[in-house]
């Protein structure tokens, strides 16, 4: 049986007036039913490219290959009015800015009910009281009164959970979320992935959550894709990726983030990681972490380094995987 | 006697809402003391519309404060004027949250990092040259980047010349907004890294002002949690972490995700409700009340509950329903009990 979704050999080129940029280059990932994937990594690592050309939603300047299969539908194949039929429907989105993903001259019932409207046909009347349900259903207080309120009467928390009503109203069976949490405070932030962990259980959708955020990943996906530079260099389920990062990259985001030590001792230092996300024009002929990675060899340097399997159910493109006991000469690497 | 660099006492910040937007006051900031050690590094923790961006304006007089007083190393500055304030902006200097809107895009990176030497009147000619390189230096910045534009700078490399800028008046106080909140992580780390090395060698006392509370333990010795204008609790880091009191505080920590898959799964999970509500009608009484799990009415609801030390150990926390021996309502087992009943 084909996944629920798969994407295979996705590439996304820019035709910038710098010239071509390659945002994603070889993306390959699948998502089964009723999972949550999370794709993670630093501004410009090409998560959210990745997410948009699931949708085809790229601006004209791109250029995407590969294929983007929907329970073994090809989206690739499929005409823009066919598309759209799709979006909302199968697979549909959360953004980040919640704010300036409504649209301010609406009521948010109105909003809401419009994918309704669209994709099953539902009147007016109907819409609004399914709206009301939906409401509800991502807990917003008082959902009988803020159906018919404006997206500036509300705050963010509400906001983004208009944002998941939407998102969800149809049912779809691809829900993915990009950074959804981010602009929220975290006591939000609790209140909305407690939402879409319950959704997920009702509607049985499958997640694809984009986020830099490591906190967030451990508290709800089920598997982990780290993206660096449009490659993906690590994935494997969360536990495992977590307990033992194979990857450099992994491992020093890891170490990058502050953990409340629970326990009472202090952290001395952060890991750093010096240097910036190199942009690429082209497939790289060399590991796309290597100018930054304390573990870079002269093999690292000849060709990008495939993802292989280093650990059941974990990968890694990197020539160097796995933990090392001696600390390199800048002492960070565990 | 070794006298406190900053003291803050009964900070008011109130603004008033235009008729046309409804008309009354946000009570912004409802009553604050701070007080800041030689050497400090105190963190101020709260959400959005919680009044710490506005506490840190009031303390650099970005604003003015509606009432209450503020200490530099025992002067008064809460009702300088403009001008007399010019040389007390030397000894307290300020870091923001967005690098890319806080330095002038049409100012060379040396520039930028002479300007508080050159209106301060602390350096010139040769010697301001030499200081802007030890400056850079000291952050970590290649010294030919004093040639450079913002614009040609990545965040982290703005923010350091942020930090440059800053520290170049040989402040007593550094008032840090959310300095690392834009960055990535890596970025973060790298400028968290820095900040406390300046810290440790430069010996100035800092507010830091922060919604993450990760950040927060690592950076701070001592820290301030505000809701809605008020501090709710104020404690050593440690202790904070270790055994915090107030529910606000505690659902706070609960709702911060760990970056550890299996601690954080397990961990008993306090979901507050509905938001922070509107600083123009604040609750009555604990203005926490109308979000707190354990709240009692009408007590929680009528009478304001004292910022009080709590164990006799500087542990401060305002709650009705922490008993005279510090015991505090547990919330997570609270929360567990009430998913039990329903």
């Amino acid at each position: 049986m084909s996944p629920r979704l798969a994407v295979t050999d996705l590439s996304v080129r820019f035709a910038t007036d710098d010239g071509p940029v390659l945002a994603v280059d070889r993306m390959s990932f699948s998502v089964e039913p009723g999972e949550v994937l999370a794709l993670v990594g630093e501004s410009g690592c090409g998560k959210s490219v990745t997410a948009m050309s699931i949708l085809r939603l790229l601006p004209s300047i791109a250029s995407m290959t590969g294929s983007i299969a929907l329970e073994g539908v090809e989206l690739t194949d499929l005409s823009l009015p066919e598309m759209r039929k799709i979006r909302g429907r199968d697979i549909s989105m959360i953004f980040q800015e919640p704010m300036t993903s409504l649209n301010p001259s609406f009521t948010v019932g109105f909003q809401i009910g419009e994918v309704l409207r669209r994709h099953e046909g539902m009147s007016r009347k109907a819409a609004r009281a399914r709206a009301v349900e939906l409401l509800e259903l991502v807990r917003m207080p008082a959902p009988e009164v803020r159906v018919d309120e404006y997206p500036h009467q509300l705050s963010g928390g509400m906001r983004q959970r208009v944002m998941i009503a939407m998102a969800v109203a149809c049912s779809p069976k691809v829900l993915i979320a990009d950074e959804p949490t981010t602009a929220l405070d975290v006591t939000i932030q609790a209140q909305i992935l407690d939402i879409l962990r319950d959704l997920q259980q009702r509607v049985d959708a499958s997640i694809v959550l984009i986020t830099h955020d490591l906190g967030v990943v451990a508290d709800i996906a089920d598997r982990v894709e780290v993206m660096y530079a449009g490659h993906k260099v690590e994935s494997g389920p969360v536990d495992a990726l977590f307990a033992a990062p194979q990857h450099p990259y992994t491992m020093g985001l890891m170490g990058a983030v502050p953990r409340p030590d629970l326990a009472g001792g202090t952290q001395q230092r952060l890991q750093e990681i010096p240097g910036l996300v190199p942009v690429l024009h082209r497939e790289p002929e060399a590991c796309v972490f290597a100018a930054r990675c304390p573990r870079a060899s002269d093999d690292c340097l000849s060709a990008m380094p495939p993802l292989e399997l280093v650990r059941p159910g974990q990968r890694a493109a990197c020539y160097h995987p796995g933990r090392r006991d001696t600390p390199d000469q800048q002492g960070a690497l565990v | 006697m070794t006298e406190n660099v900053l003291e803050v006492r009964q900070l008011r910040k109130h603004f008033p809402v235009p008729r046309s937007s409804g008309g009354g006051t946000v009570h912004a900031v409802d009553g604050v003391d701070l007080t800041i050690g030689a050497g400090e590094v105190l963190g101020l923790v709260g959400e959005s519309g919680s009044g710490k961006s506005t506490v840190g304006k009031c303390i650099v007089r970005l604003l003015k404060p509606t009432e209450g007083t503020i200490r530099l190393r025992g002067r008064d500055i809460t009702e300088v004027s403009r001008r007399a304030l010019r040389p007390v902006r030397a000894d307290m200097q300020m870091v923001f949250q967005d690098p890319y809107s806080t330095l002038n895009p049409r100012m060379a990176i040396g520039d930028i990092v002479a300007e508080p030497l050159r209106m301060h009147r602390m350096a010139r000619g040769q010697q301001l040259e030499q200081q802007v390189d030890q400056l850079l230096d000291k952050v970590g910045l290649a010294r030919d980047m004093r040639h450079r534009f913002p614009h040609e700078l990545s965040g982290g490399q703005r923010q350091r010349v942020g930090l440059a800028r800053a520290l170049s008046t040989r402040p007593s106080l550094l008032i840090a907004d959310e300095p690392v909140s834009a960055l990535d992580v890596s970025v973060q780390a790298s400028v968290l890294n820095l900040l406390m090395d300046l810290q440790r060698d430069l010996g100035f006392s800092c507010l830091f002002i922060s919604h993450d509370l990760a950040t927060v333990e690592f950076v701070c010795n001592r820290v301030a949690v505000m809701y809605l204008g008020h501090i709710v609790e104020e404690v050593d880091k440690q202790e904070l972490f270790r055994a915090p009191k107030h529910p606000y505080t505690q659902s706070l920590l609960s709702a911060a995700v760990l970056p550890d898959p299996q601690l954080q799964r397990s961990r008993r999970r306090i979901t507050l409700r509905g938001d922070i509500p509107s600083p123009i009608h604040p609750p009555t009484g604990c203005t926490f009340h109308t979000r707190c799990p354990v709240a009692v009415l009408p007590l929680c609801r009528d009478q304001v509950p004292p910022l009080a030390d709590v164990t006799g150990r500087a542990h401060f926390a305002s709650c009705h329903l922490i008993d005279q021996d510090g015991t505090a309502p547990d919330l997570a087992h609270a929360a567990a009990g009430a998913q039990r009943s329903a």
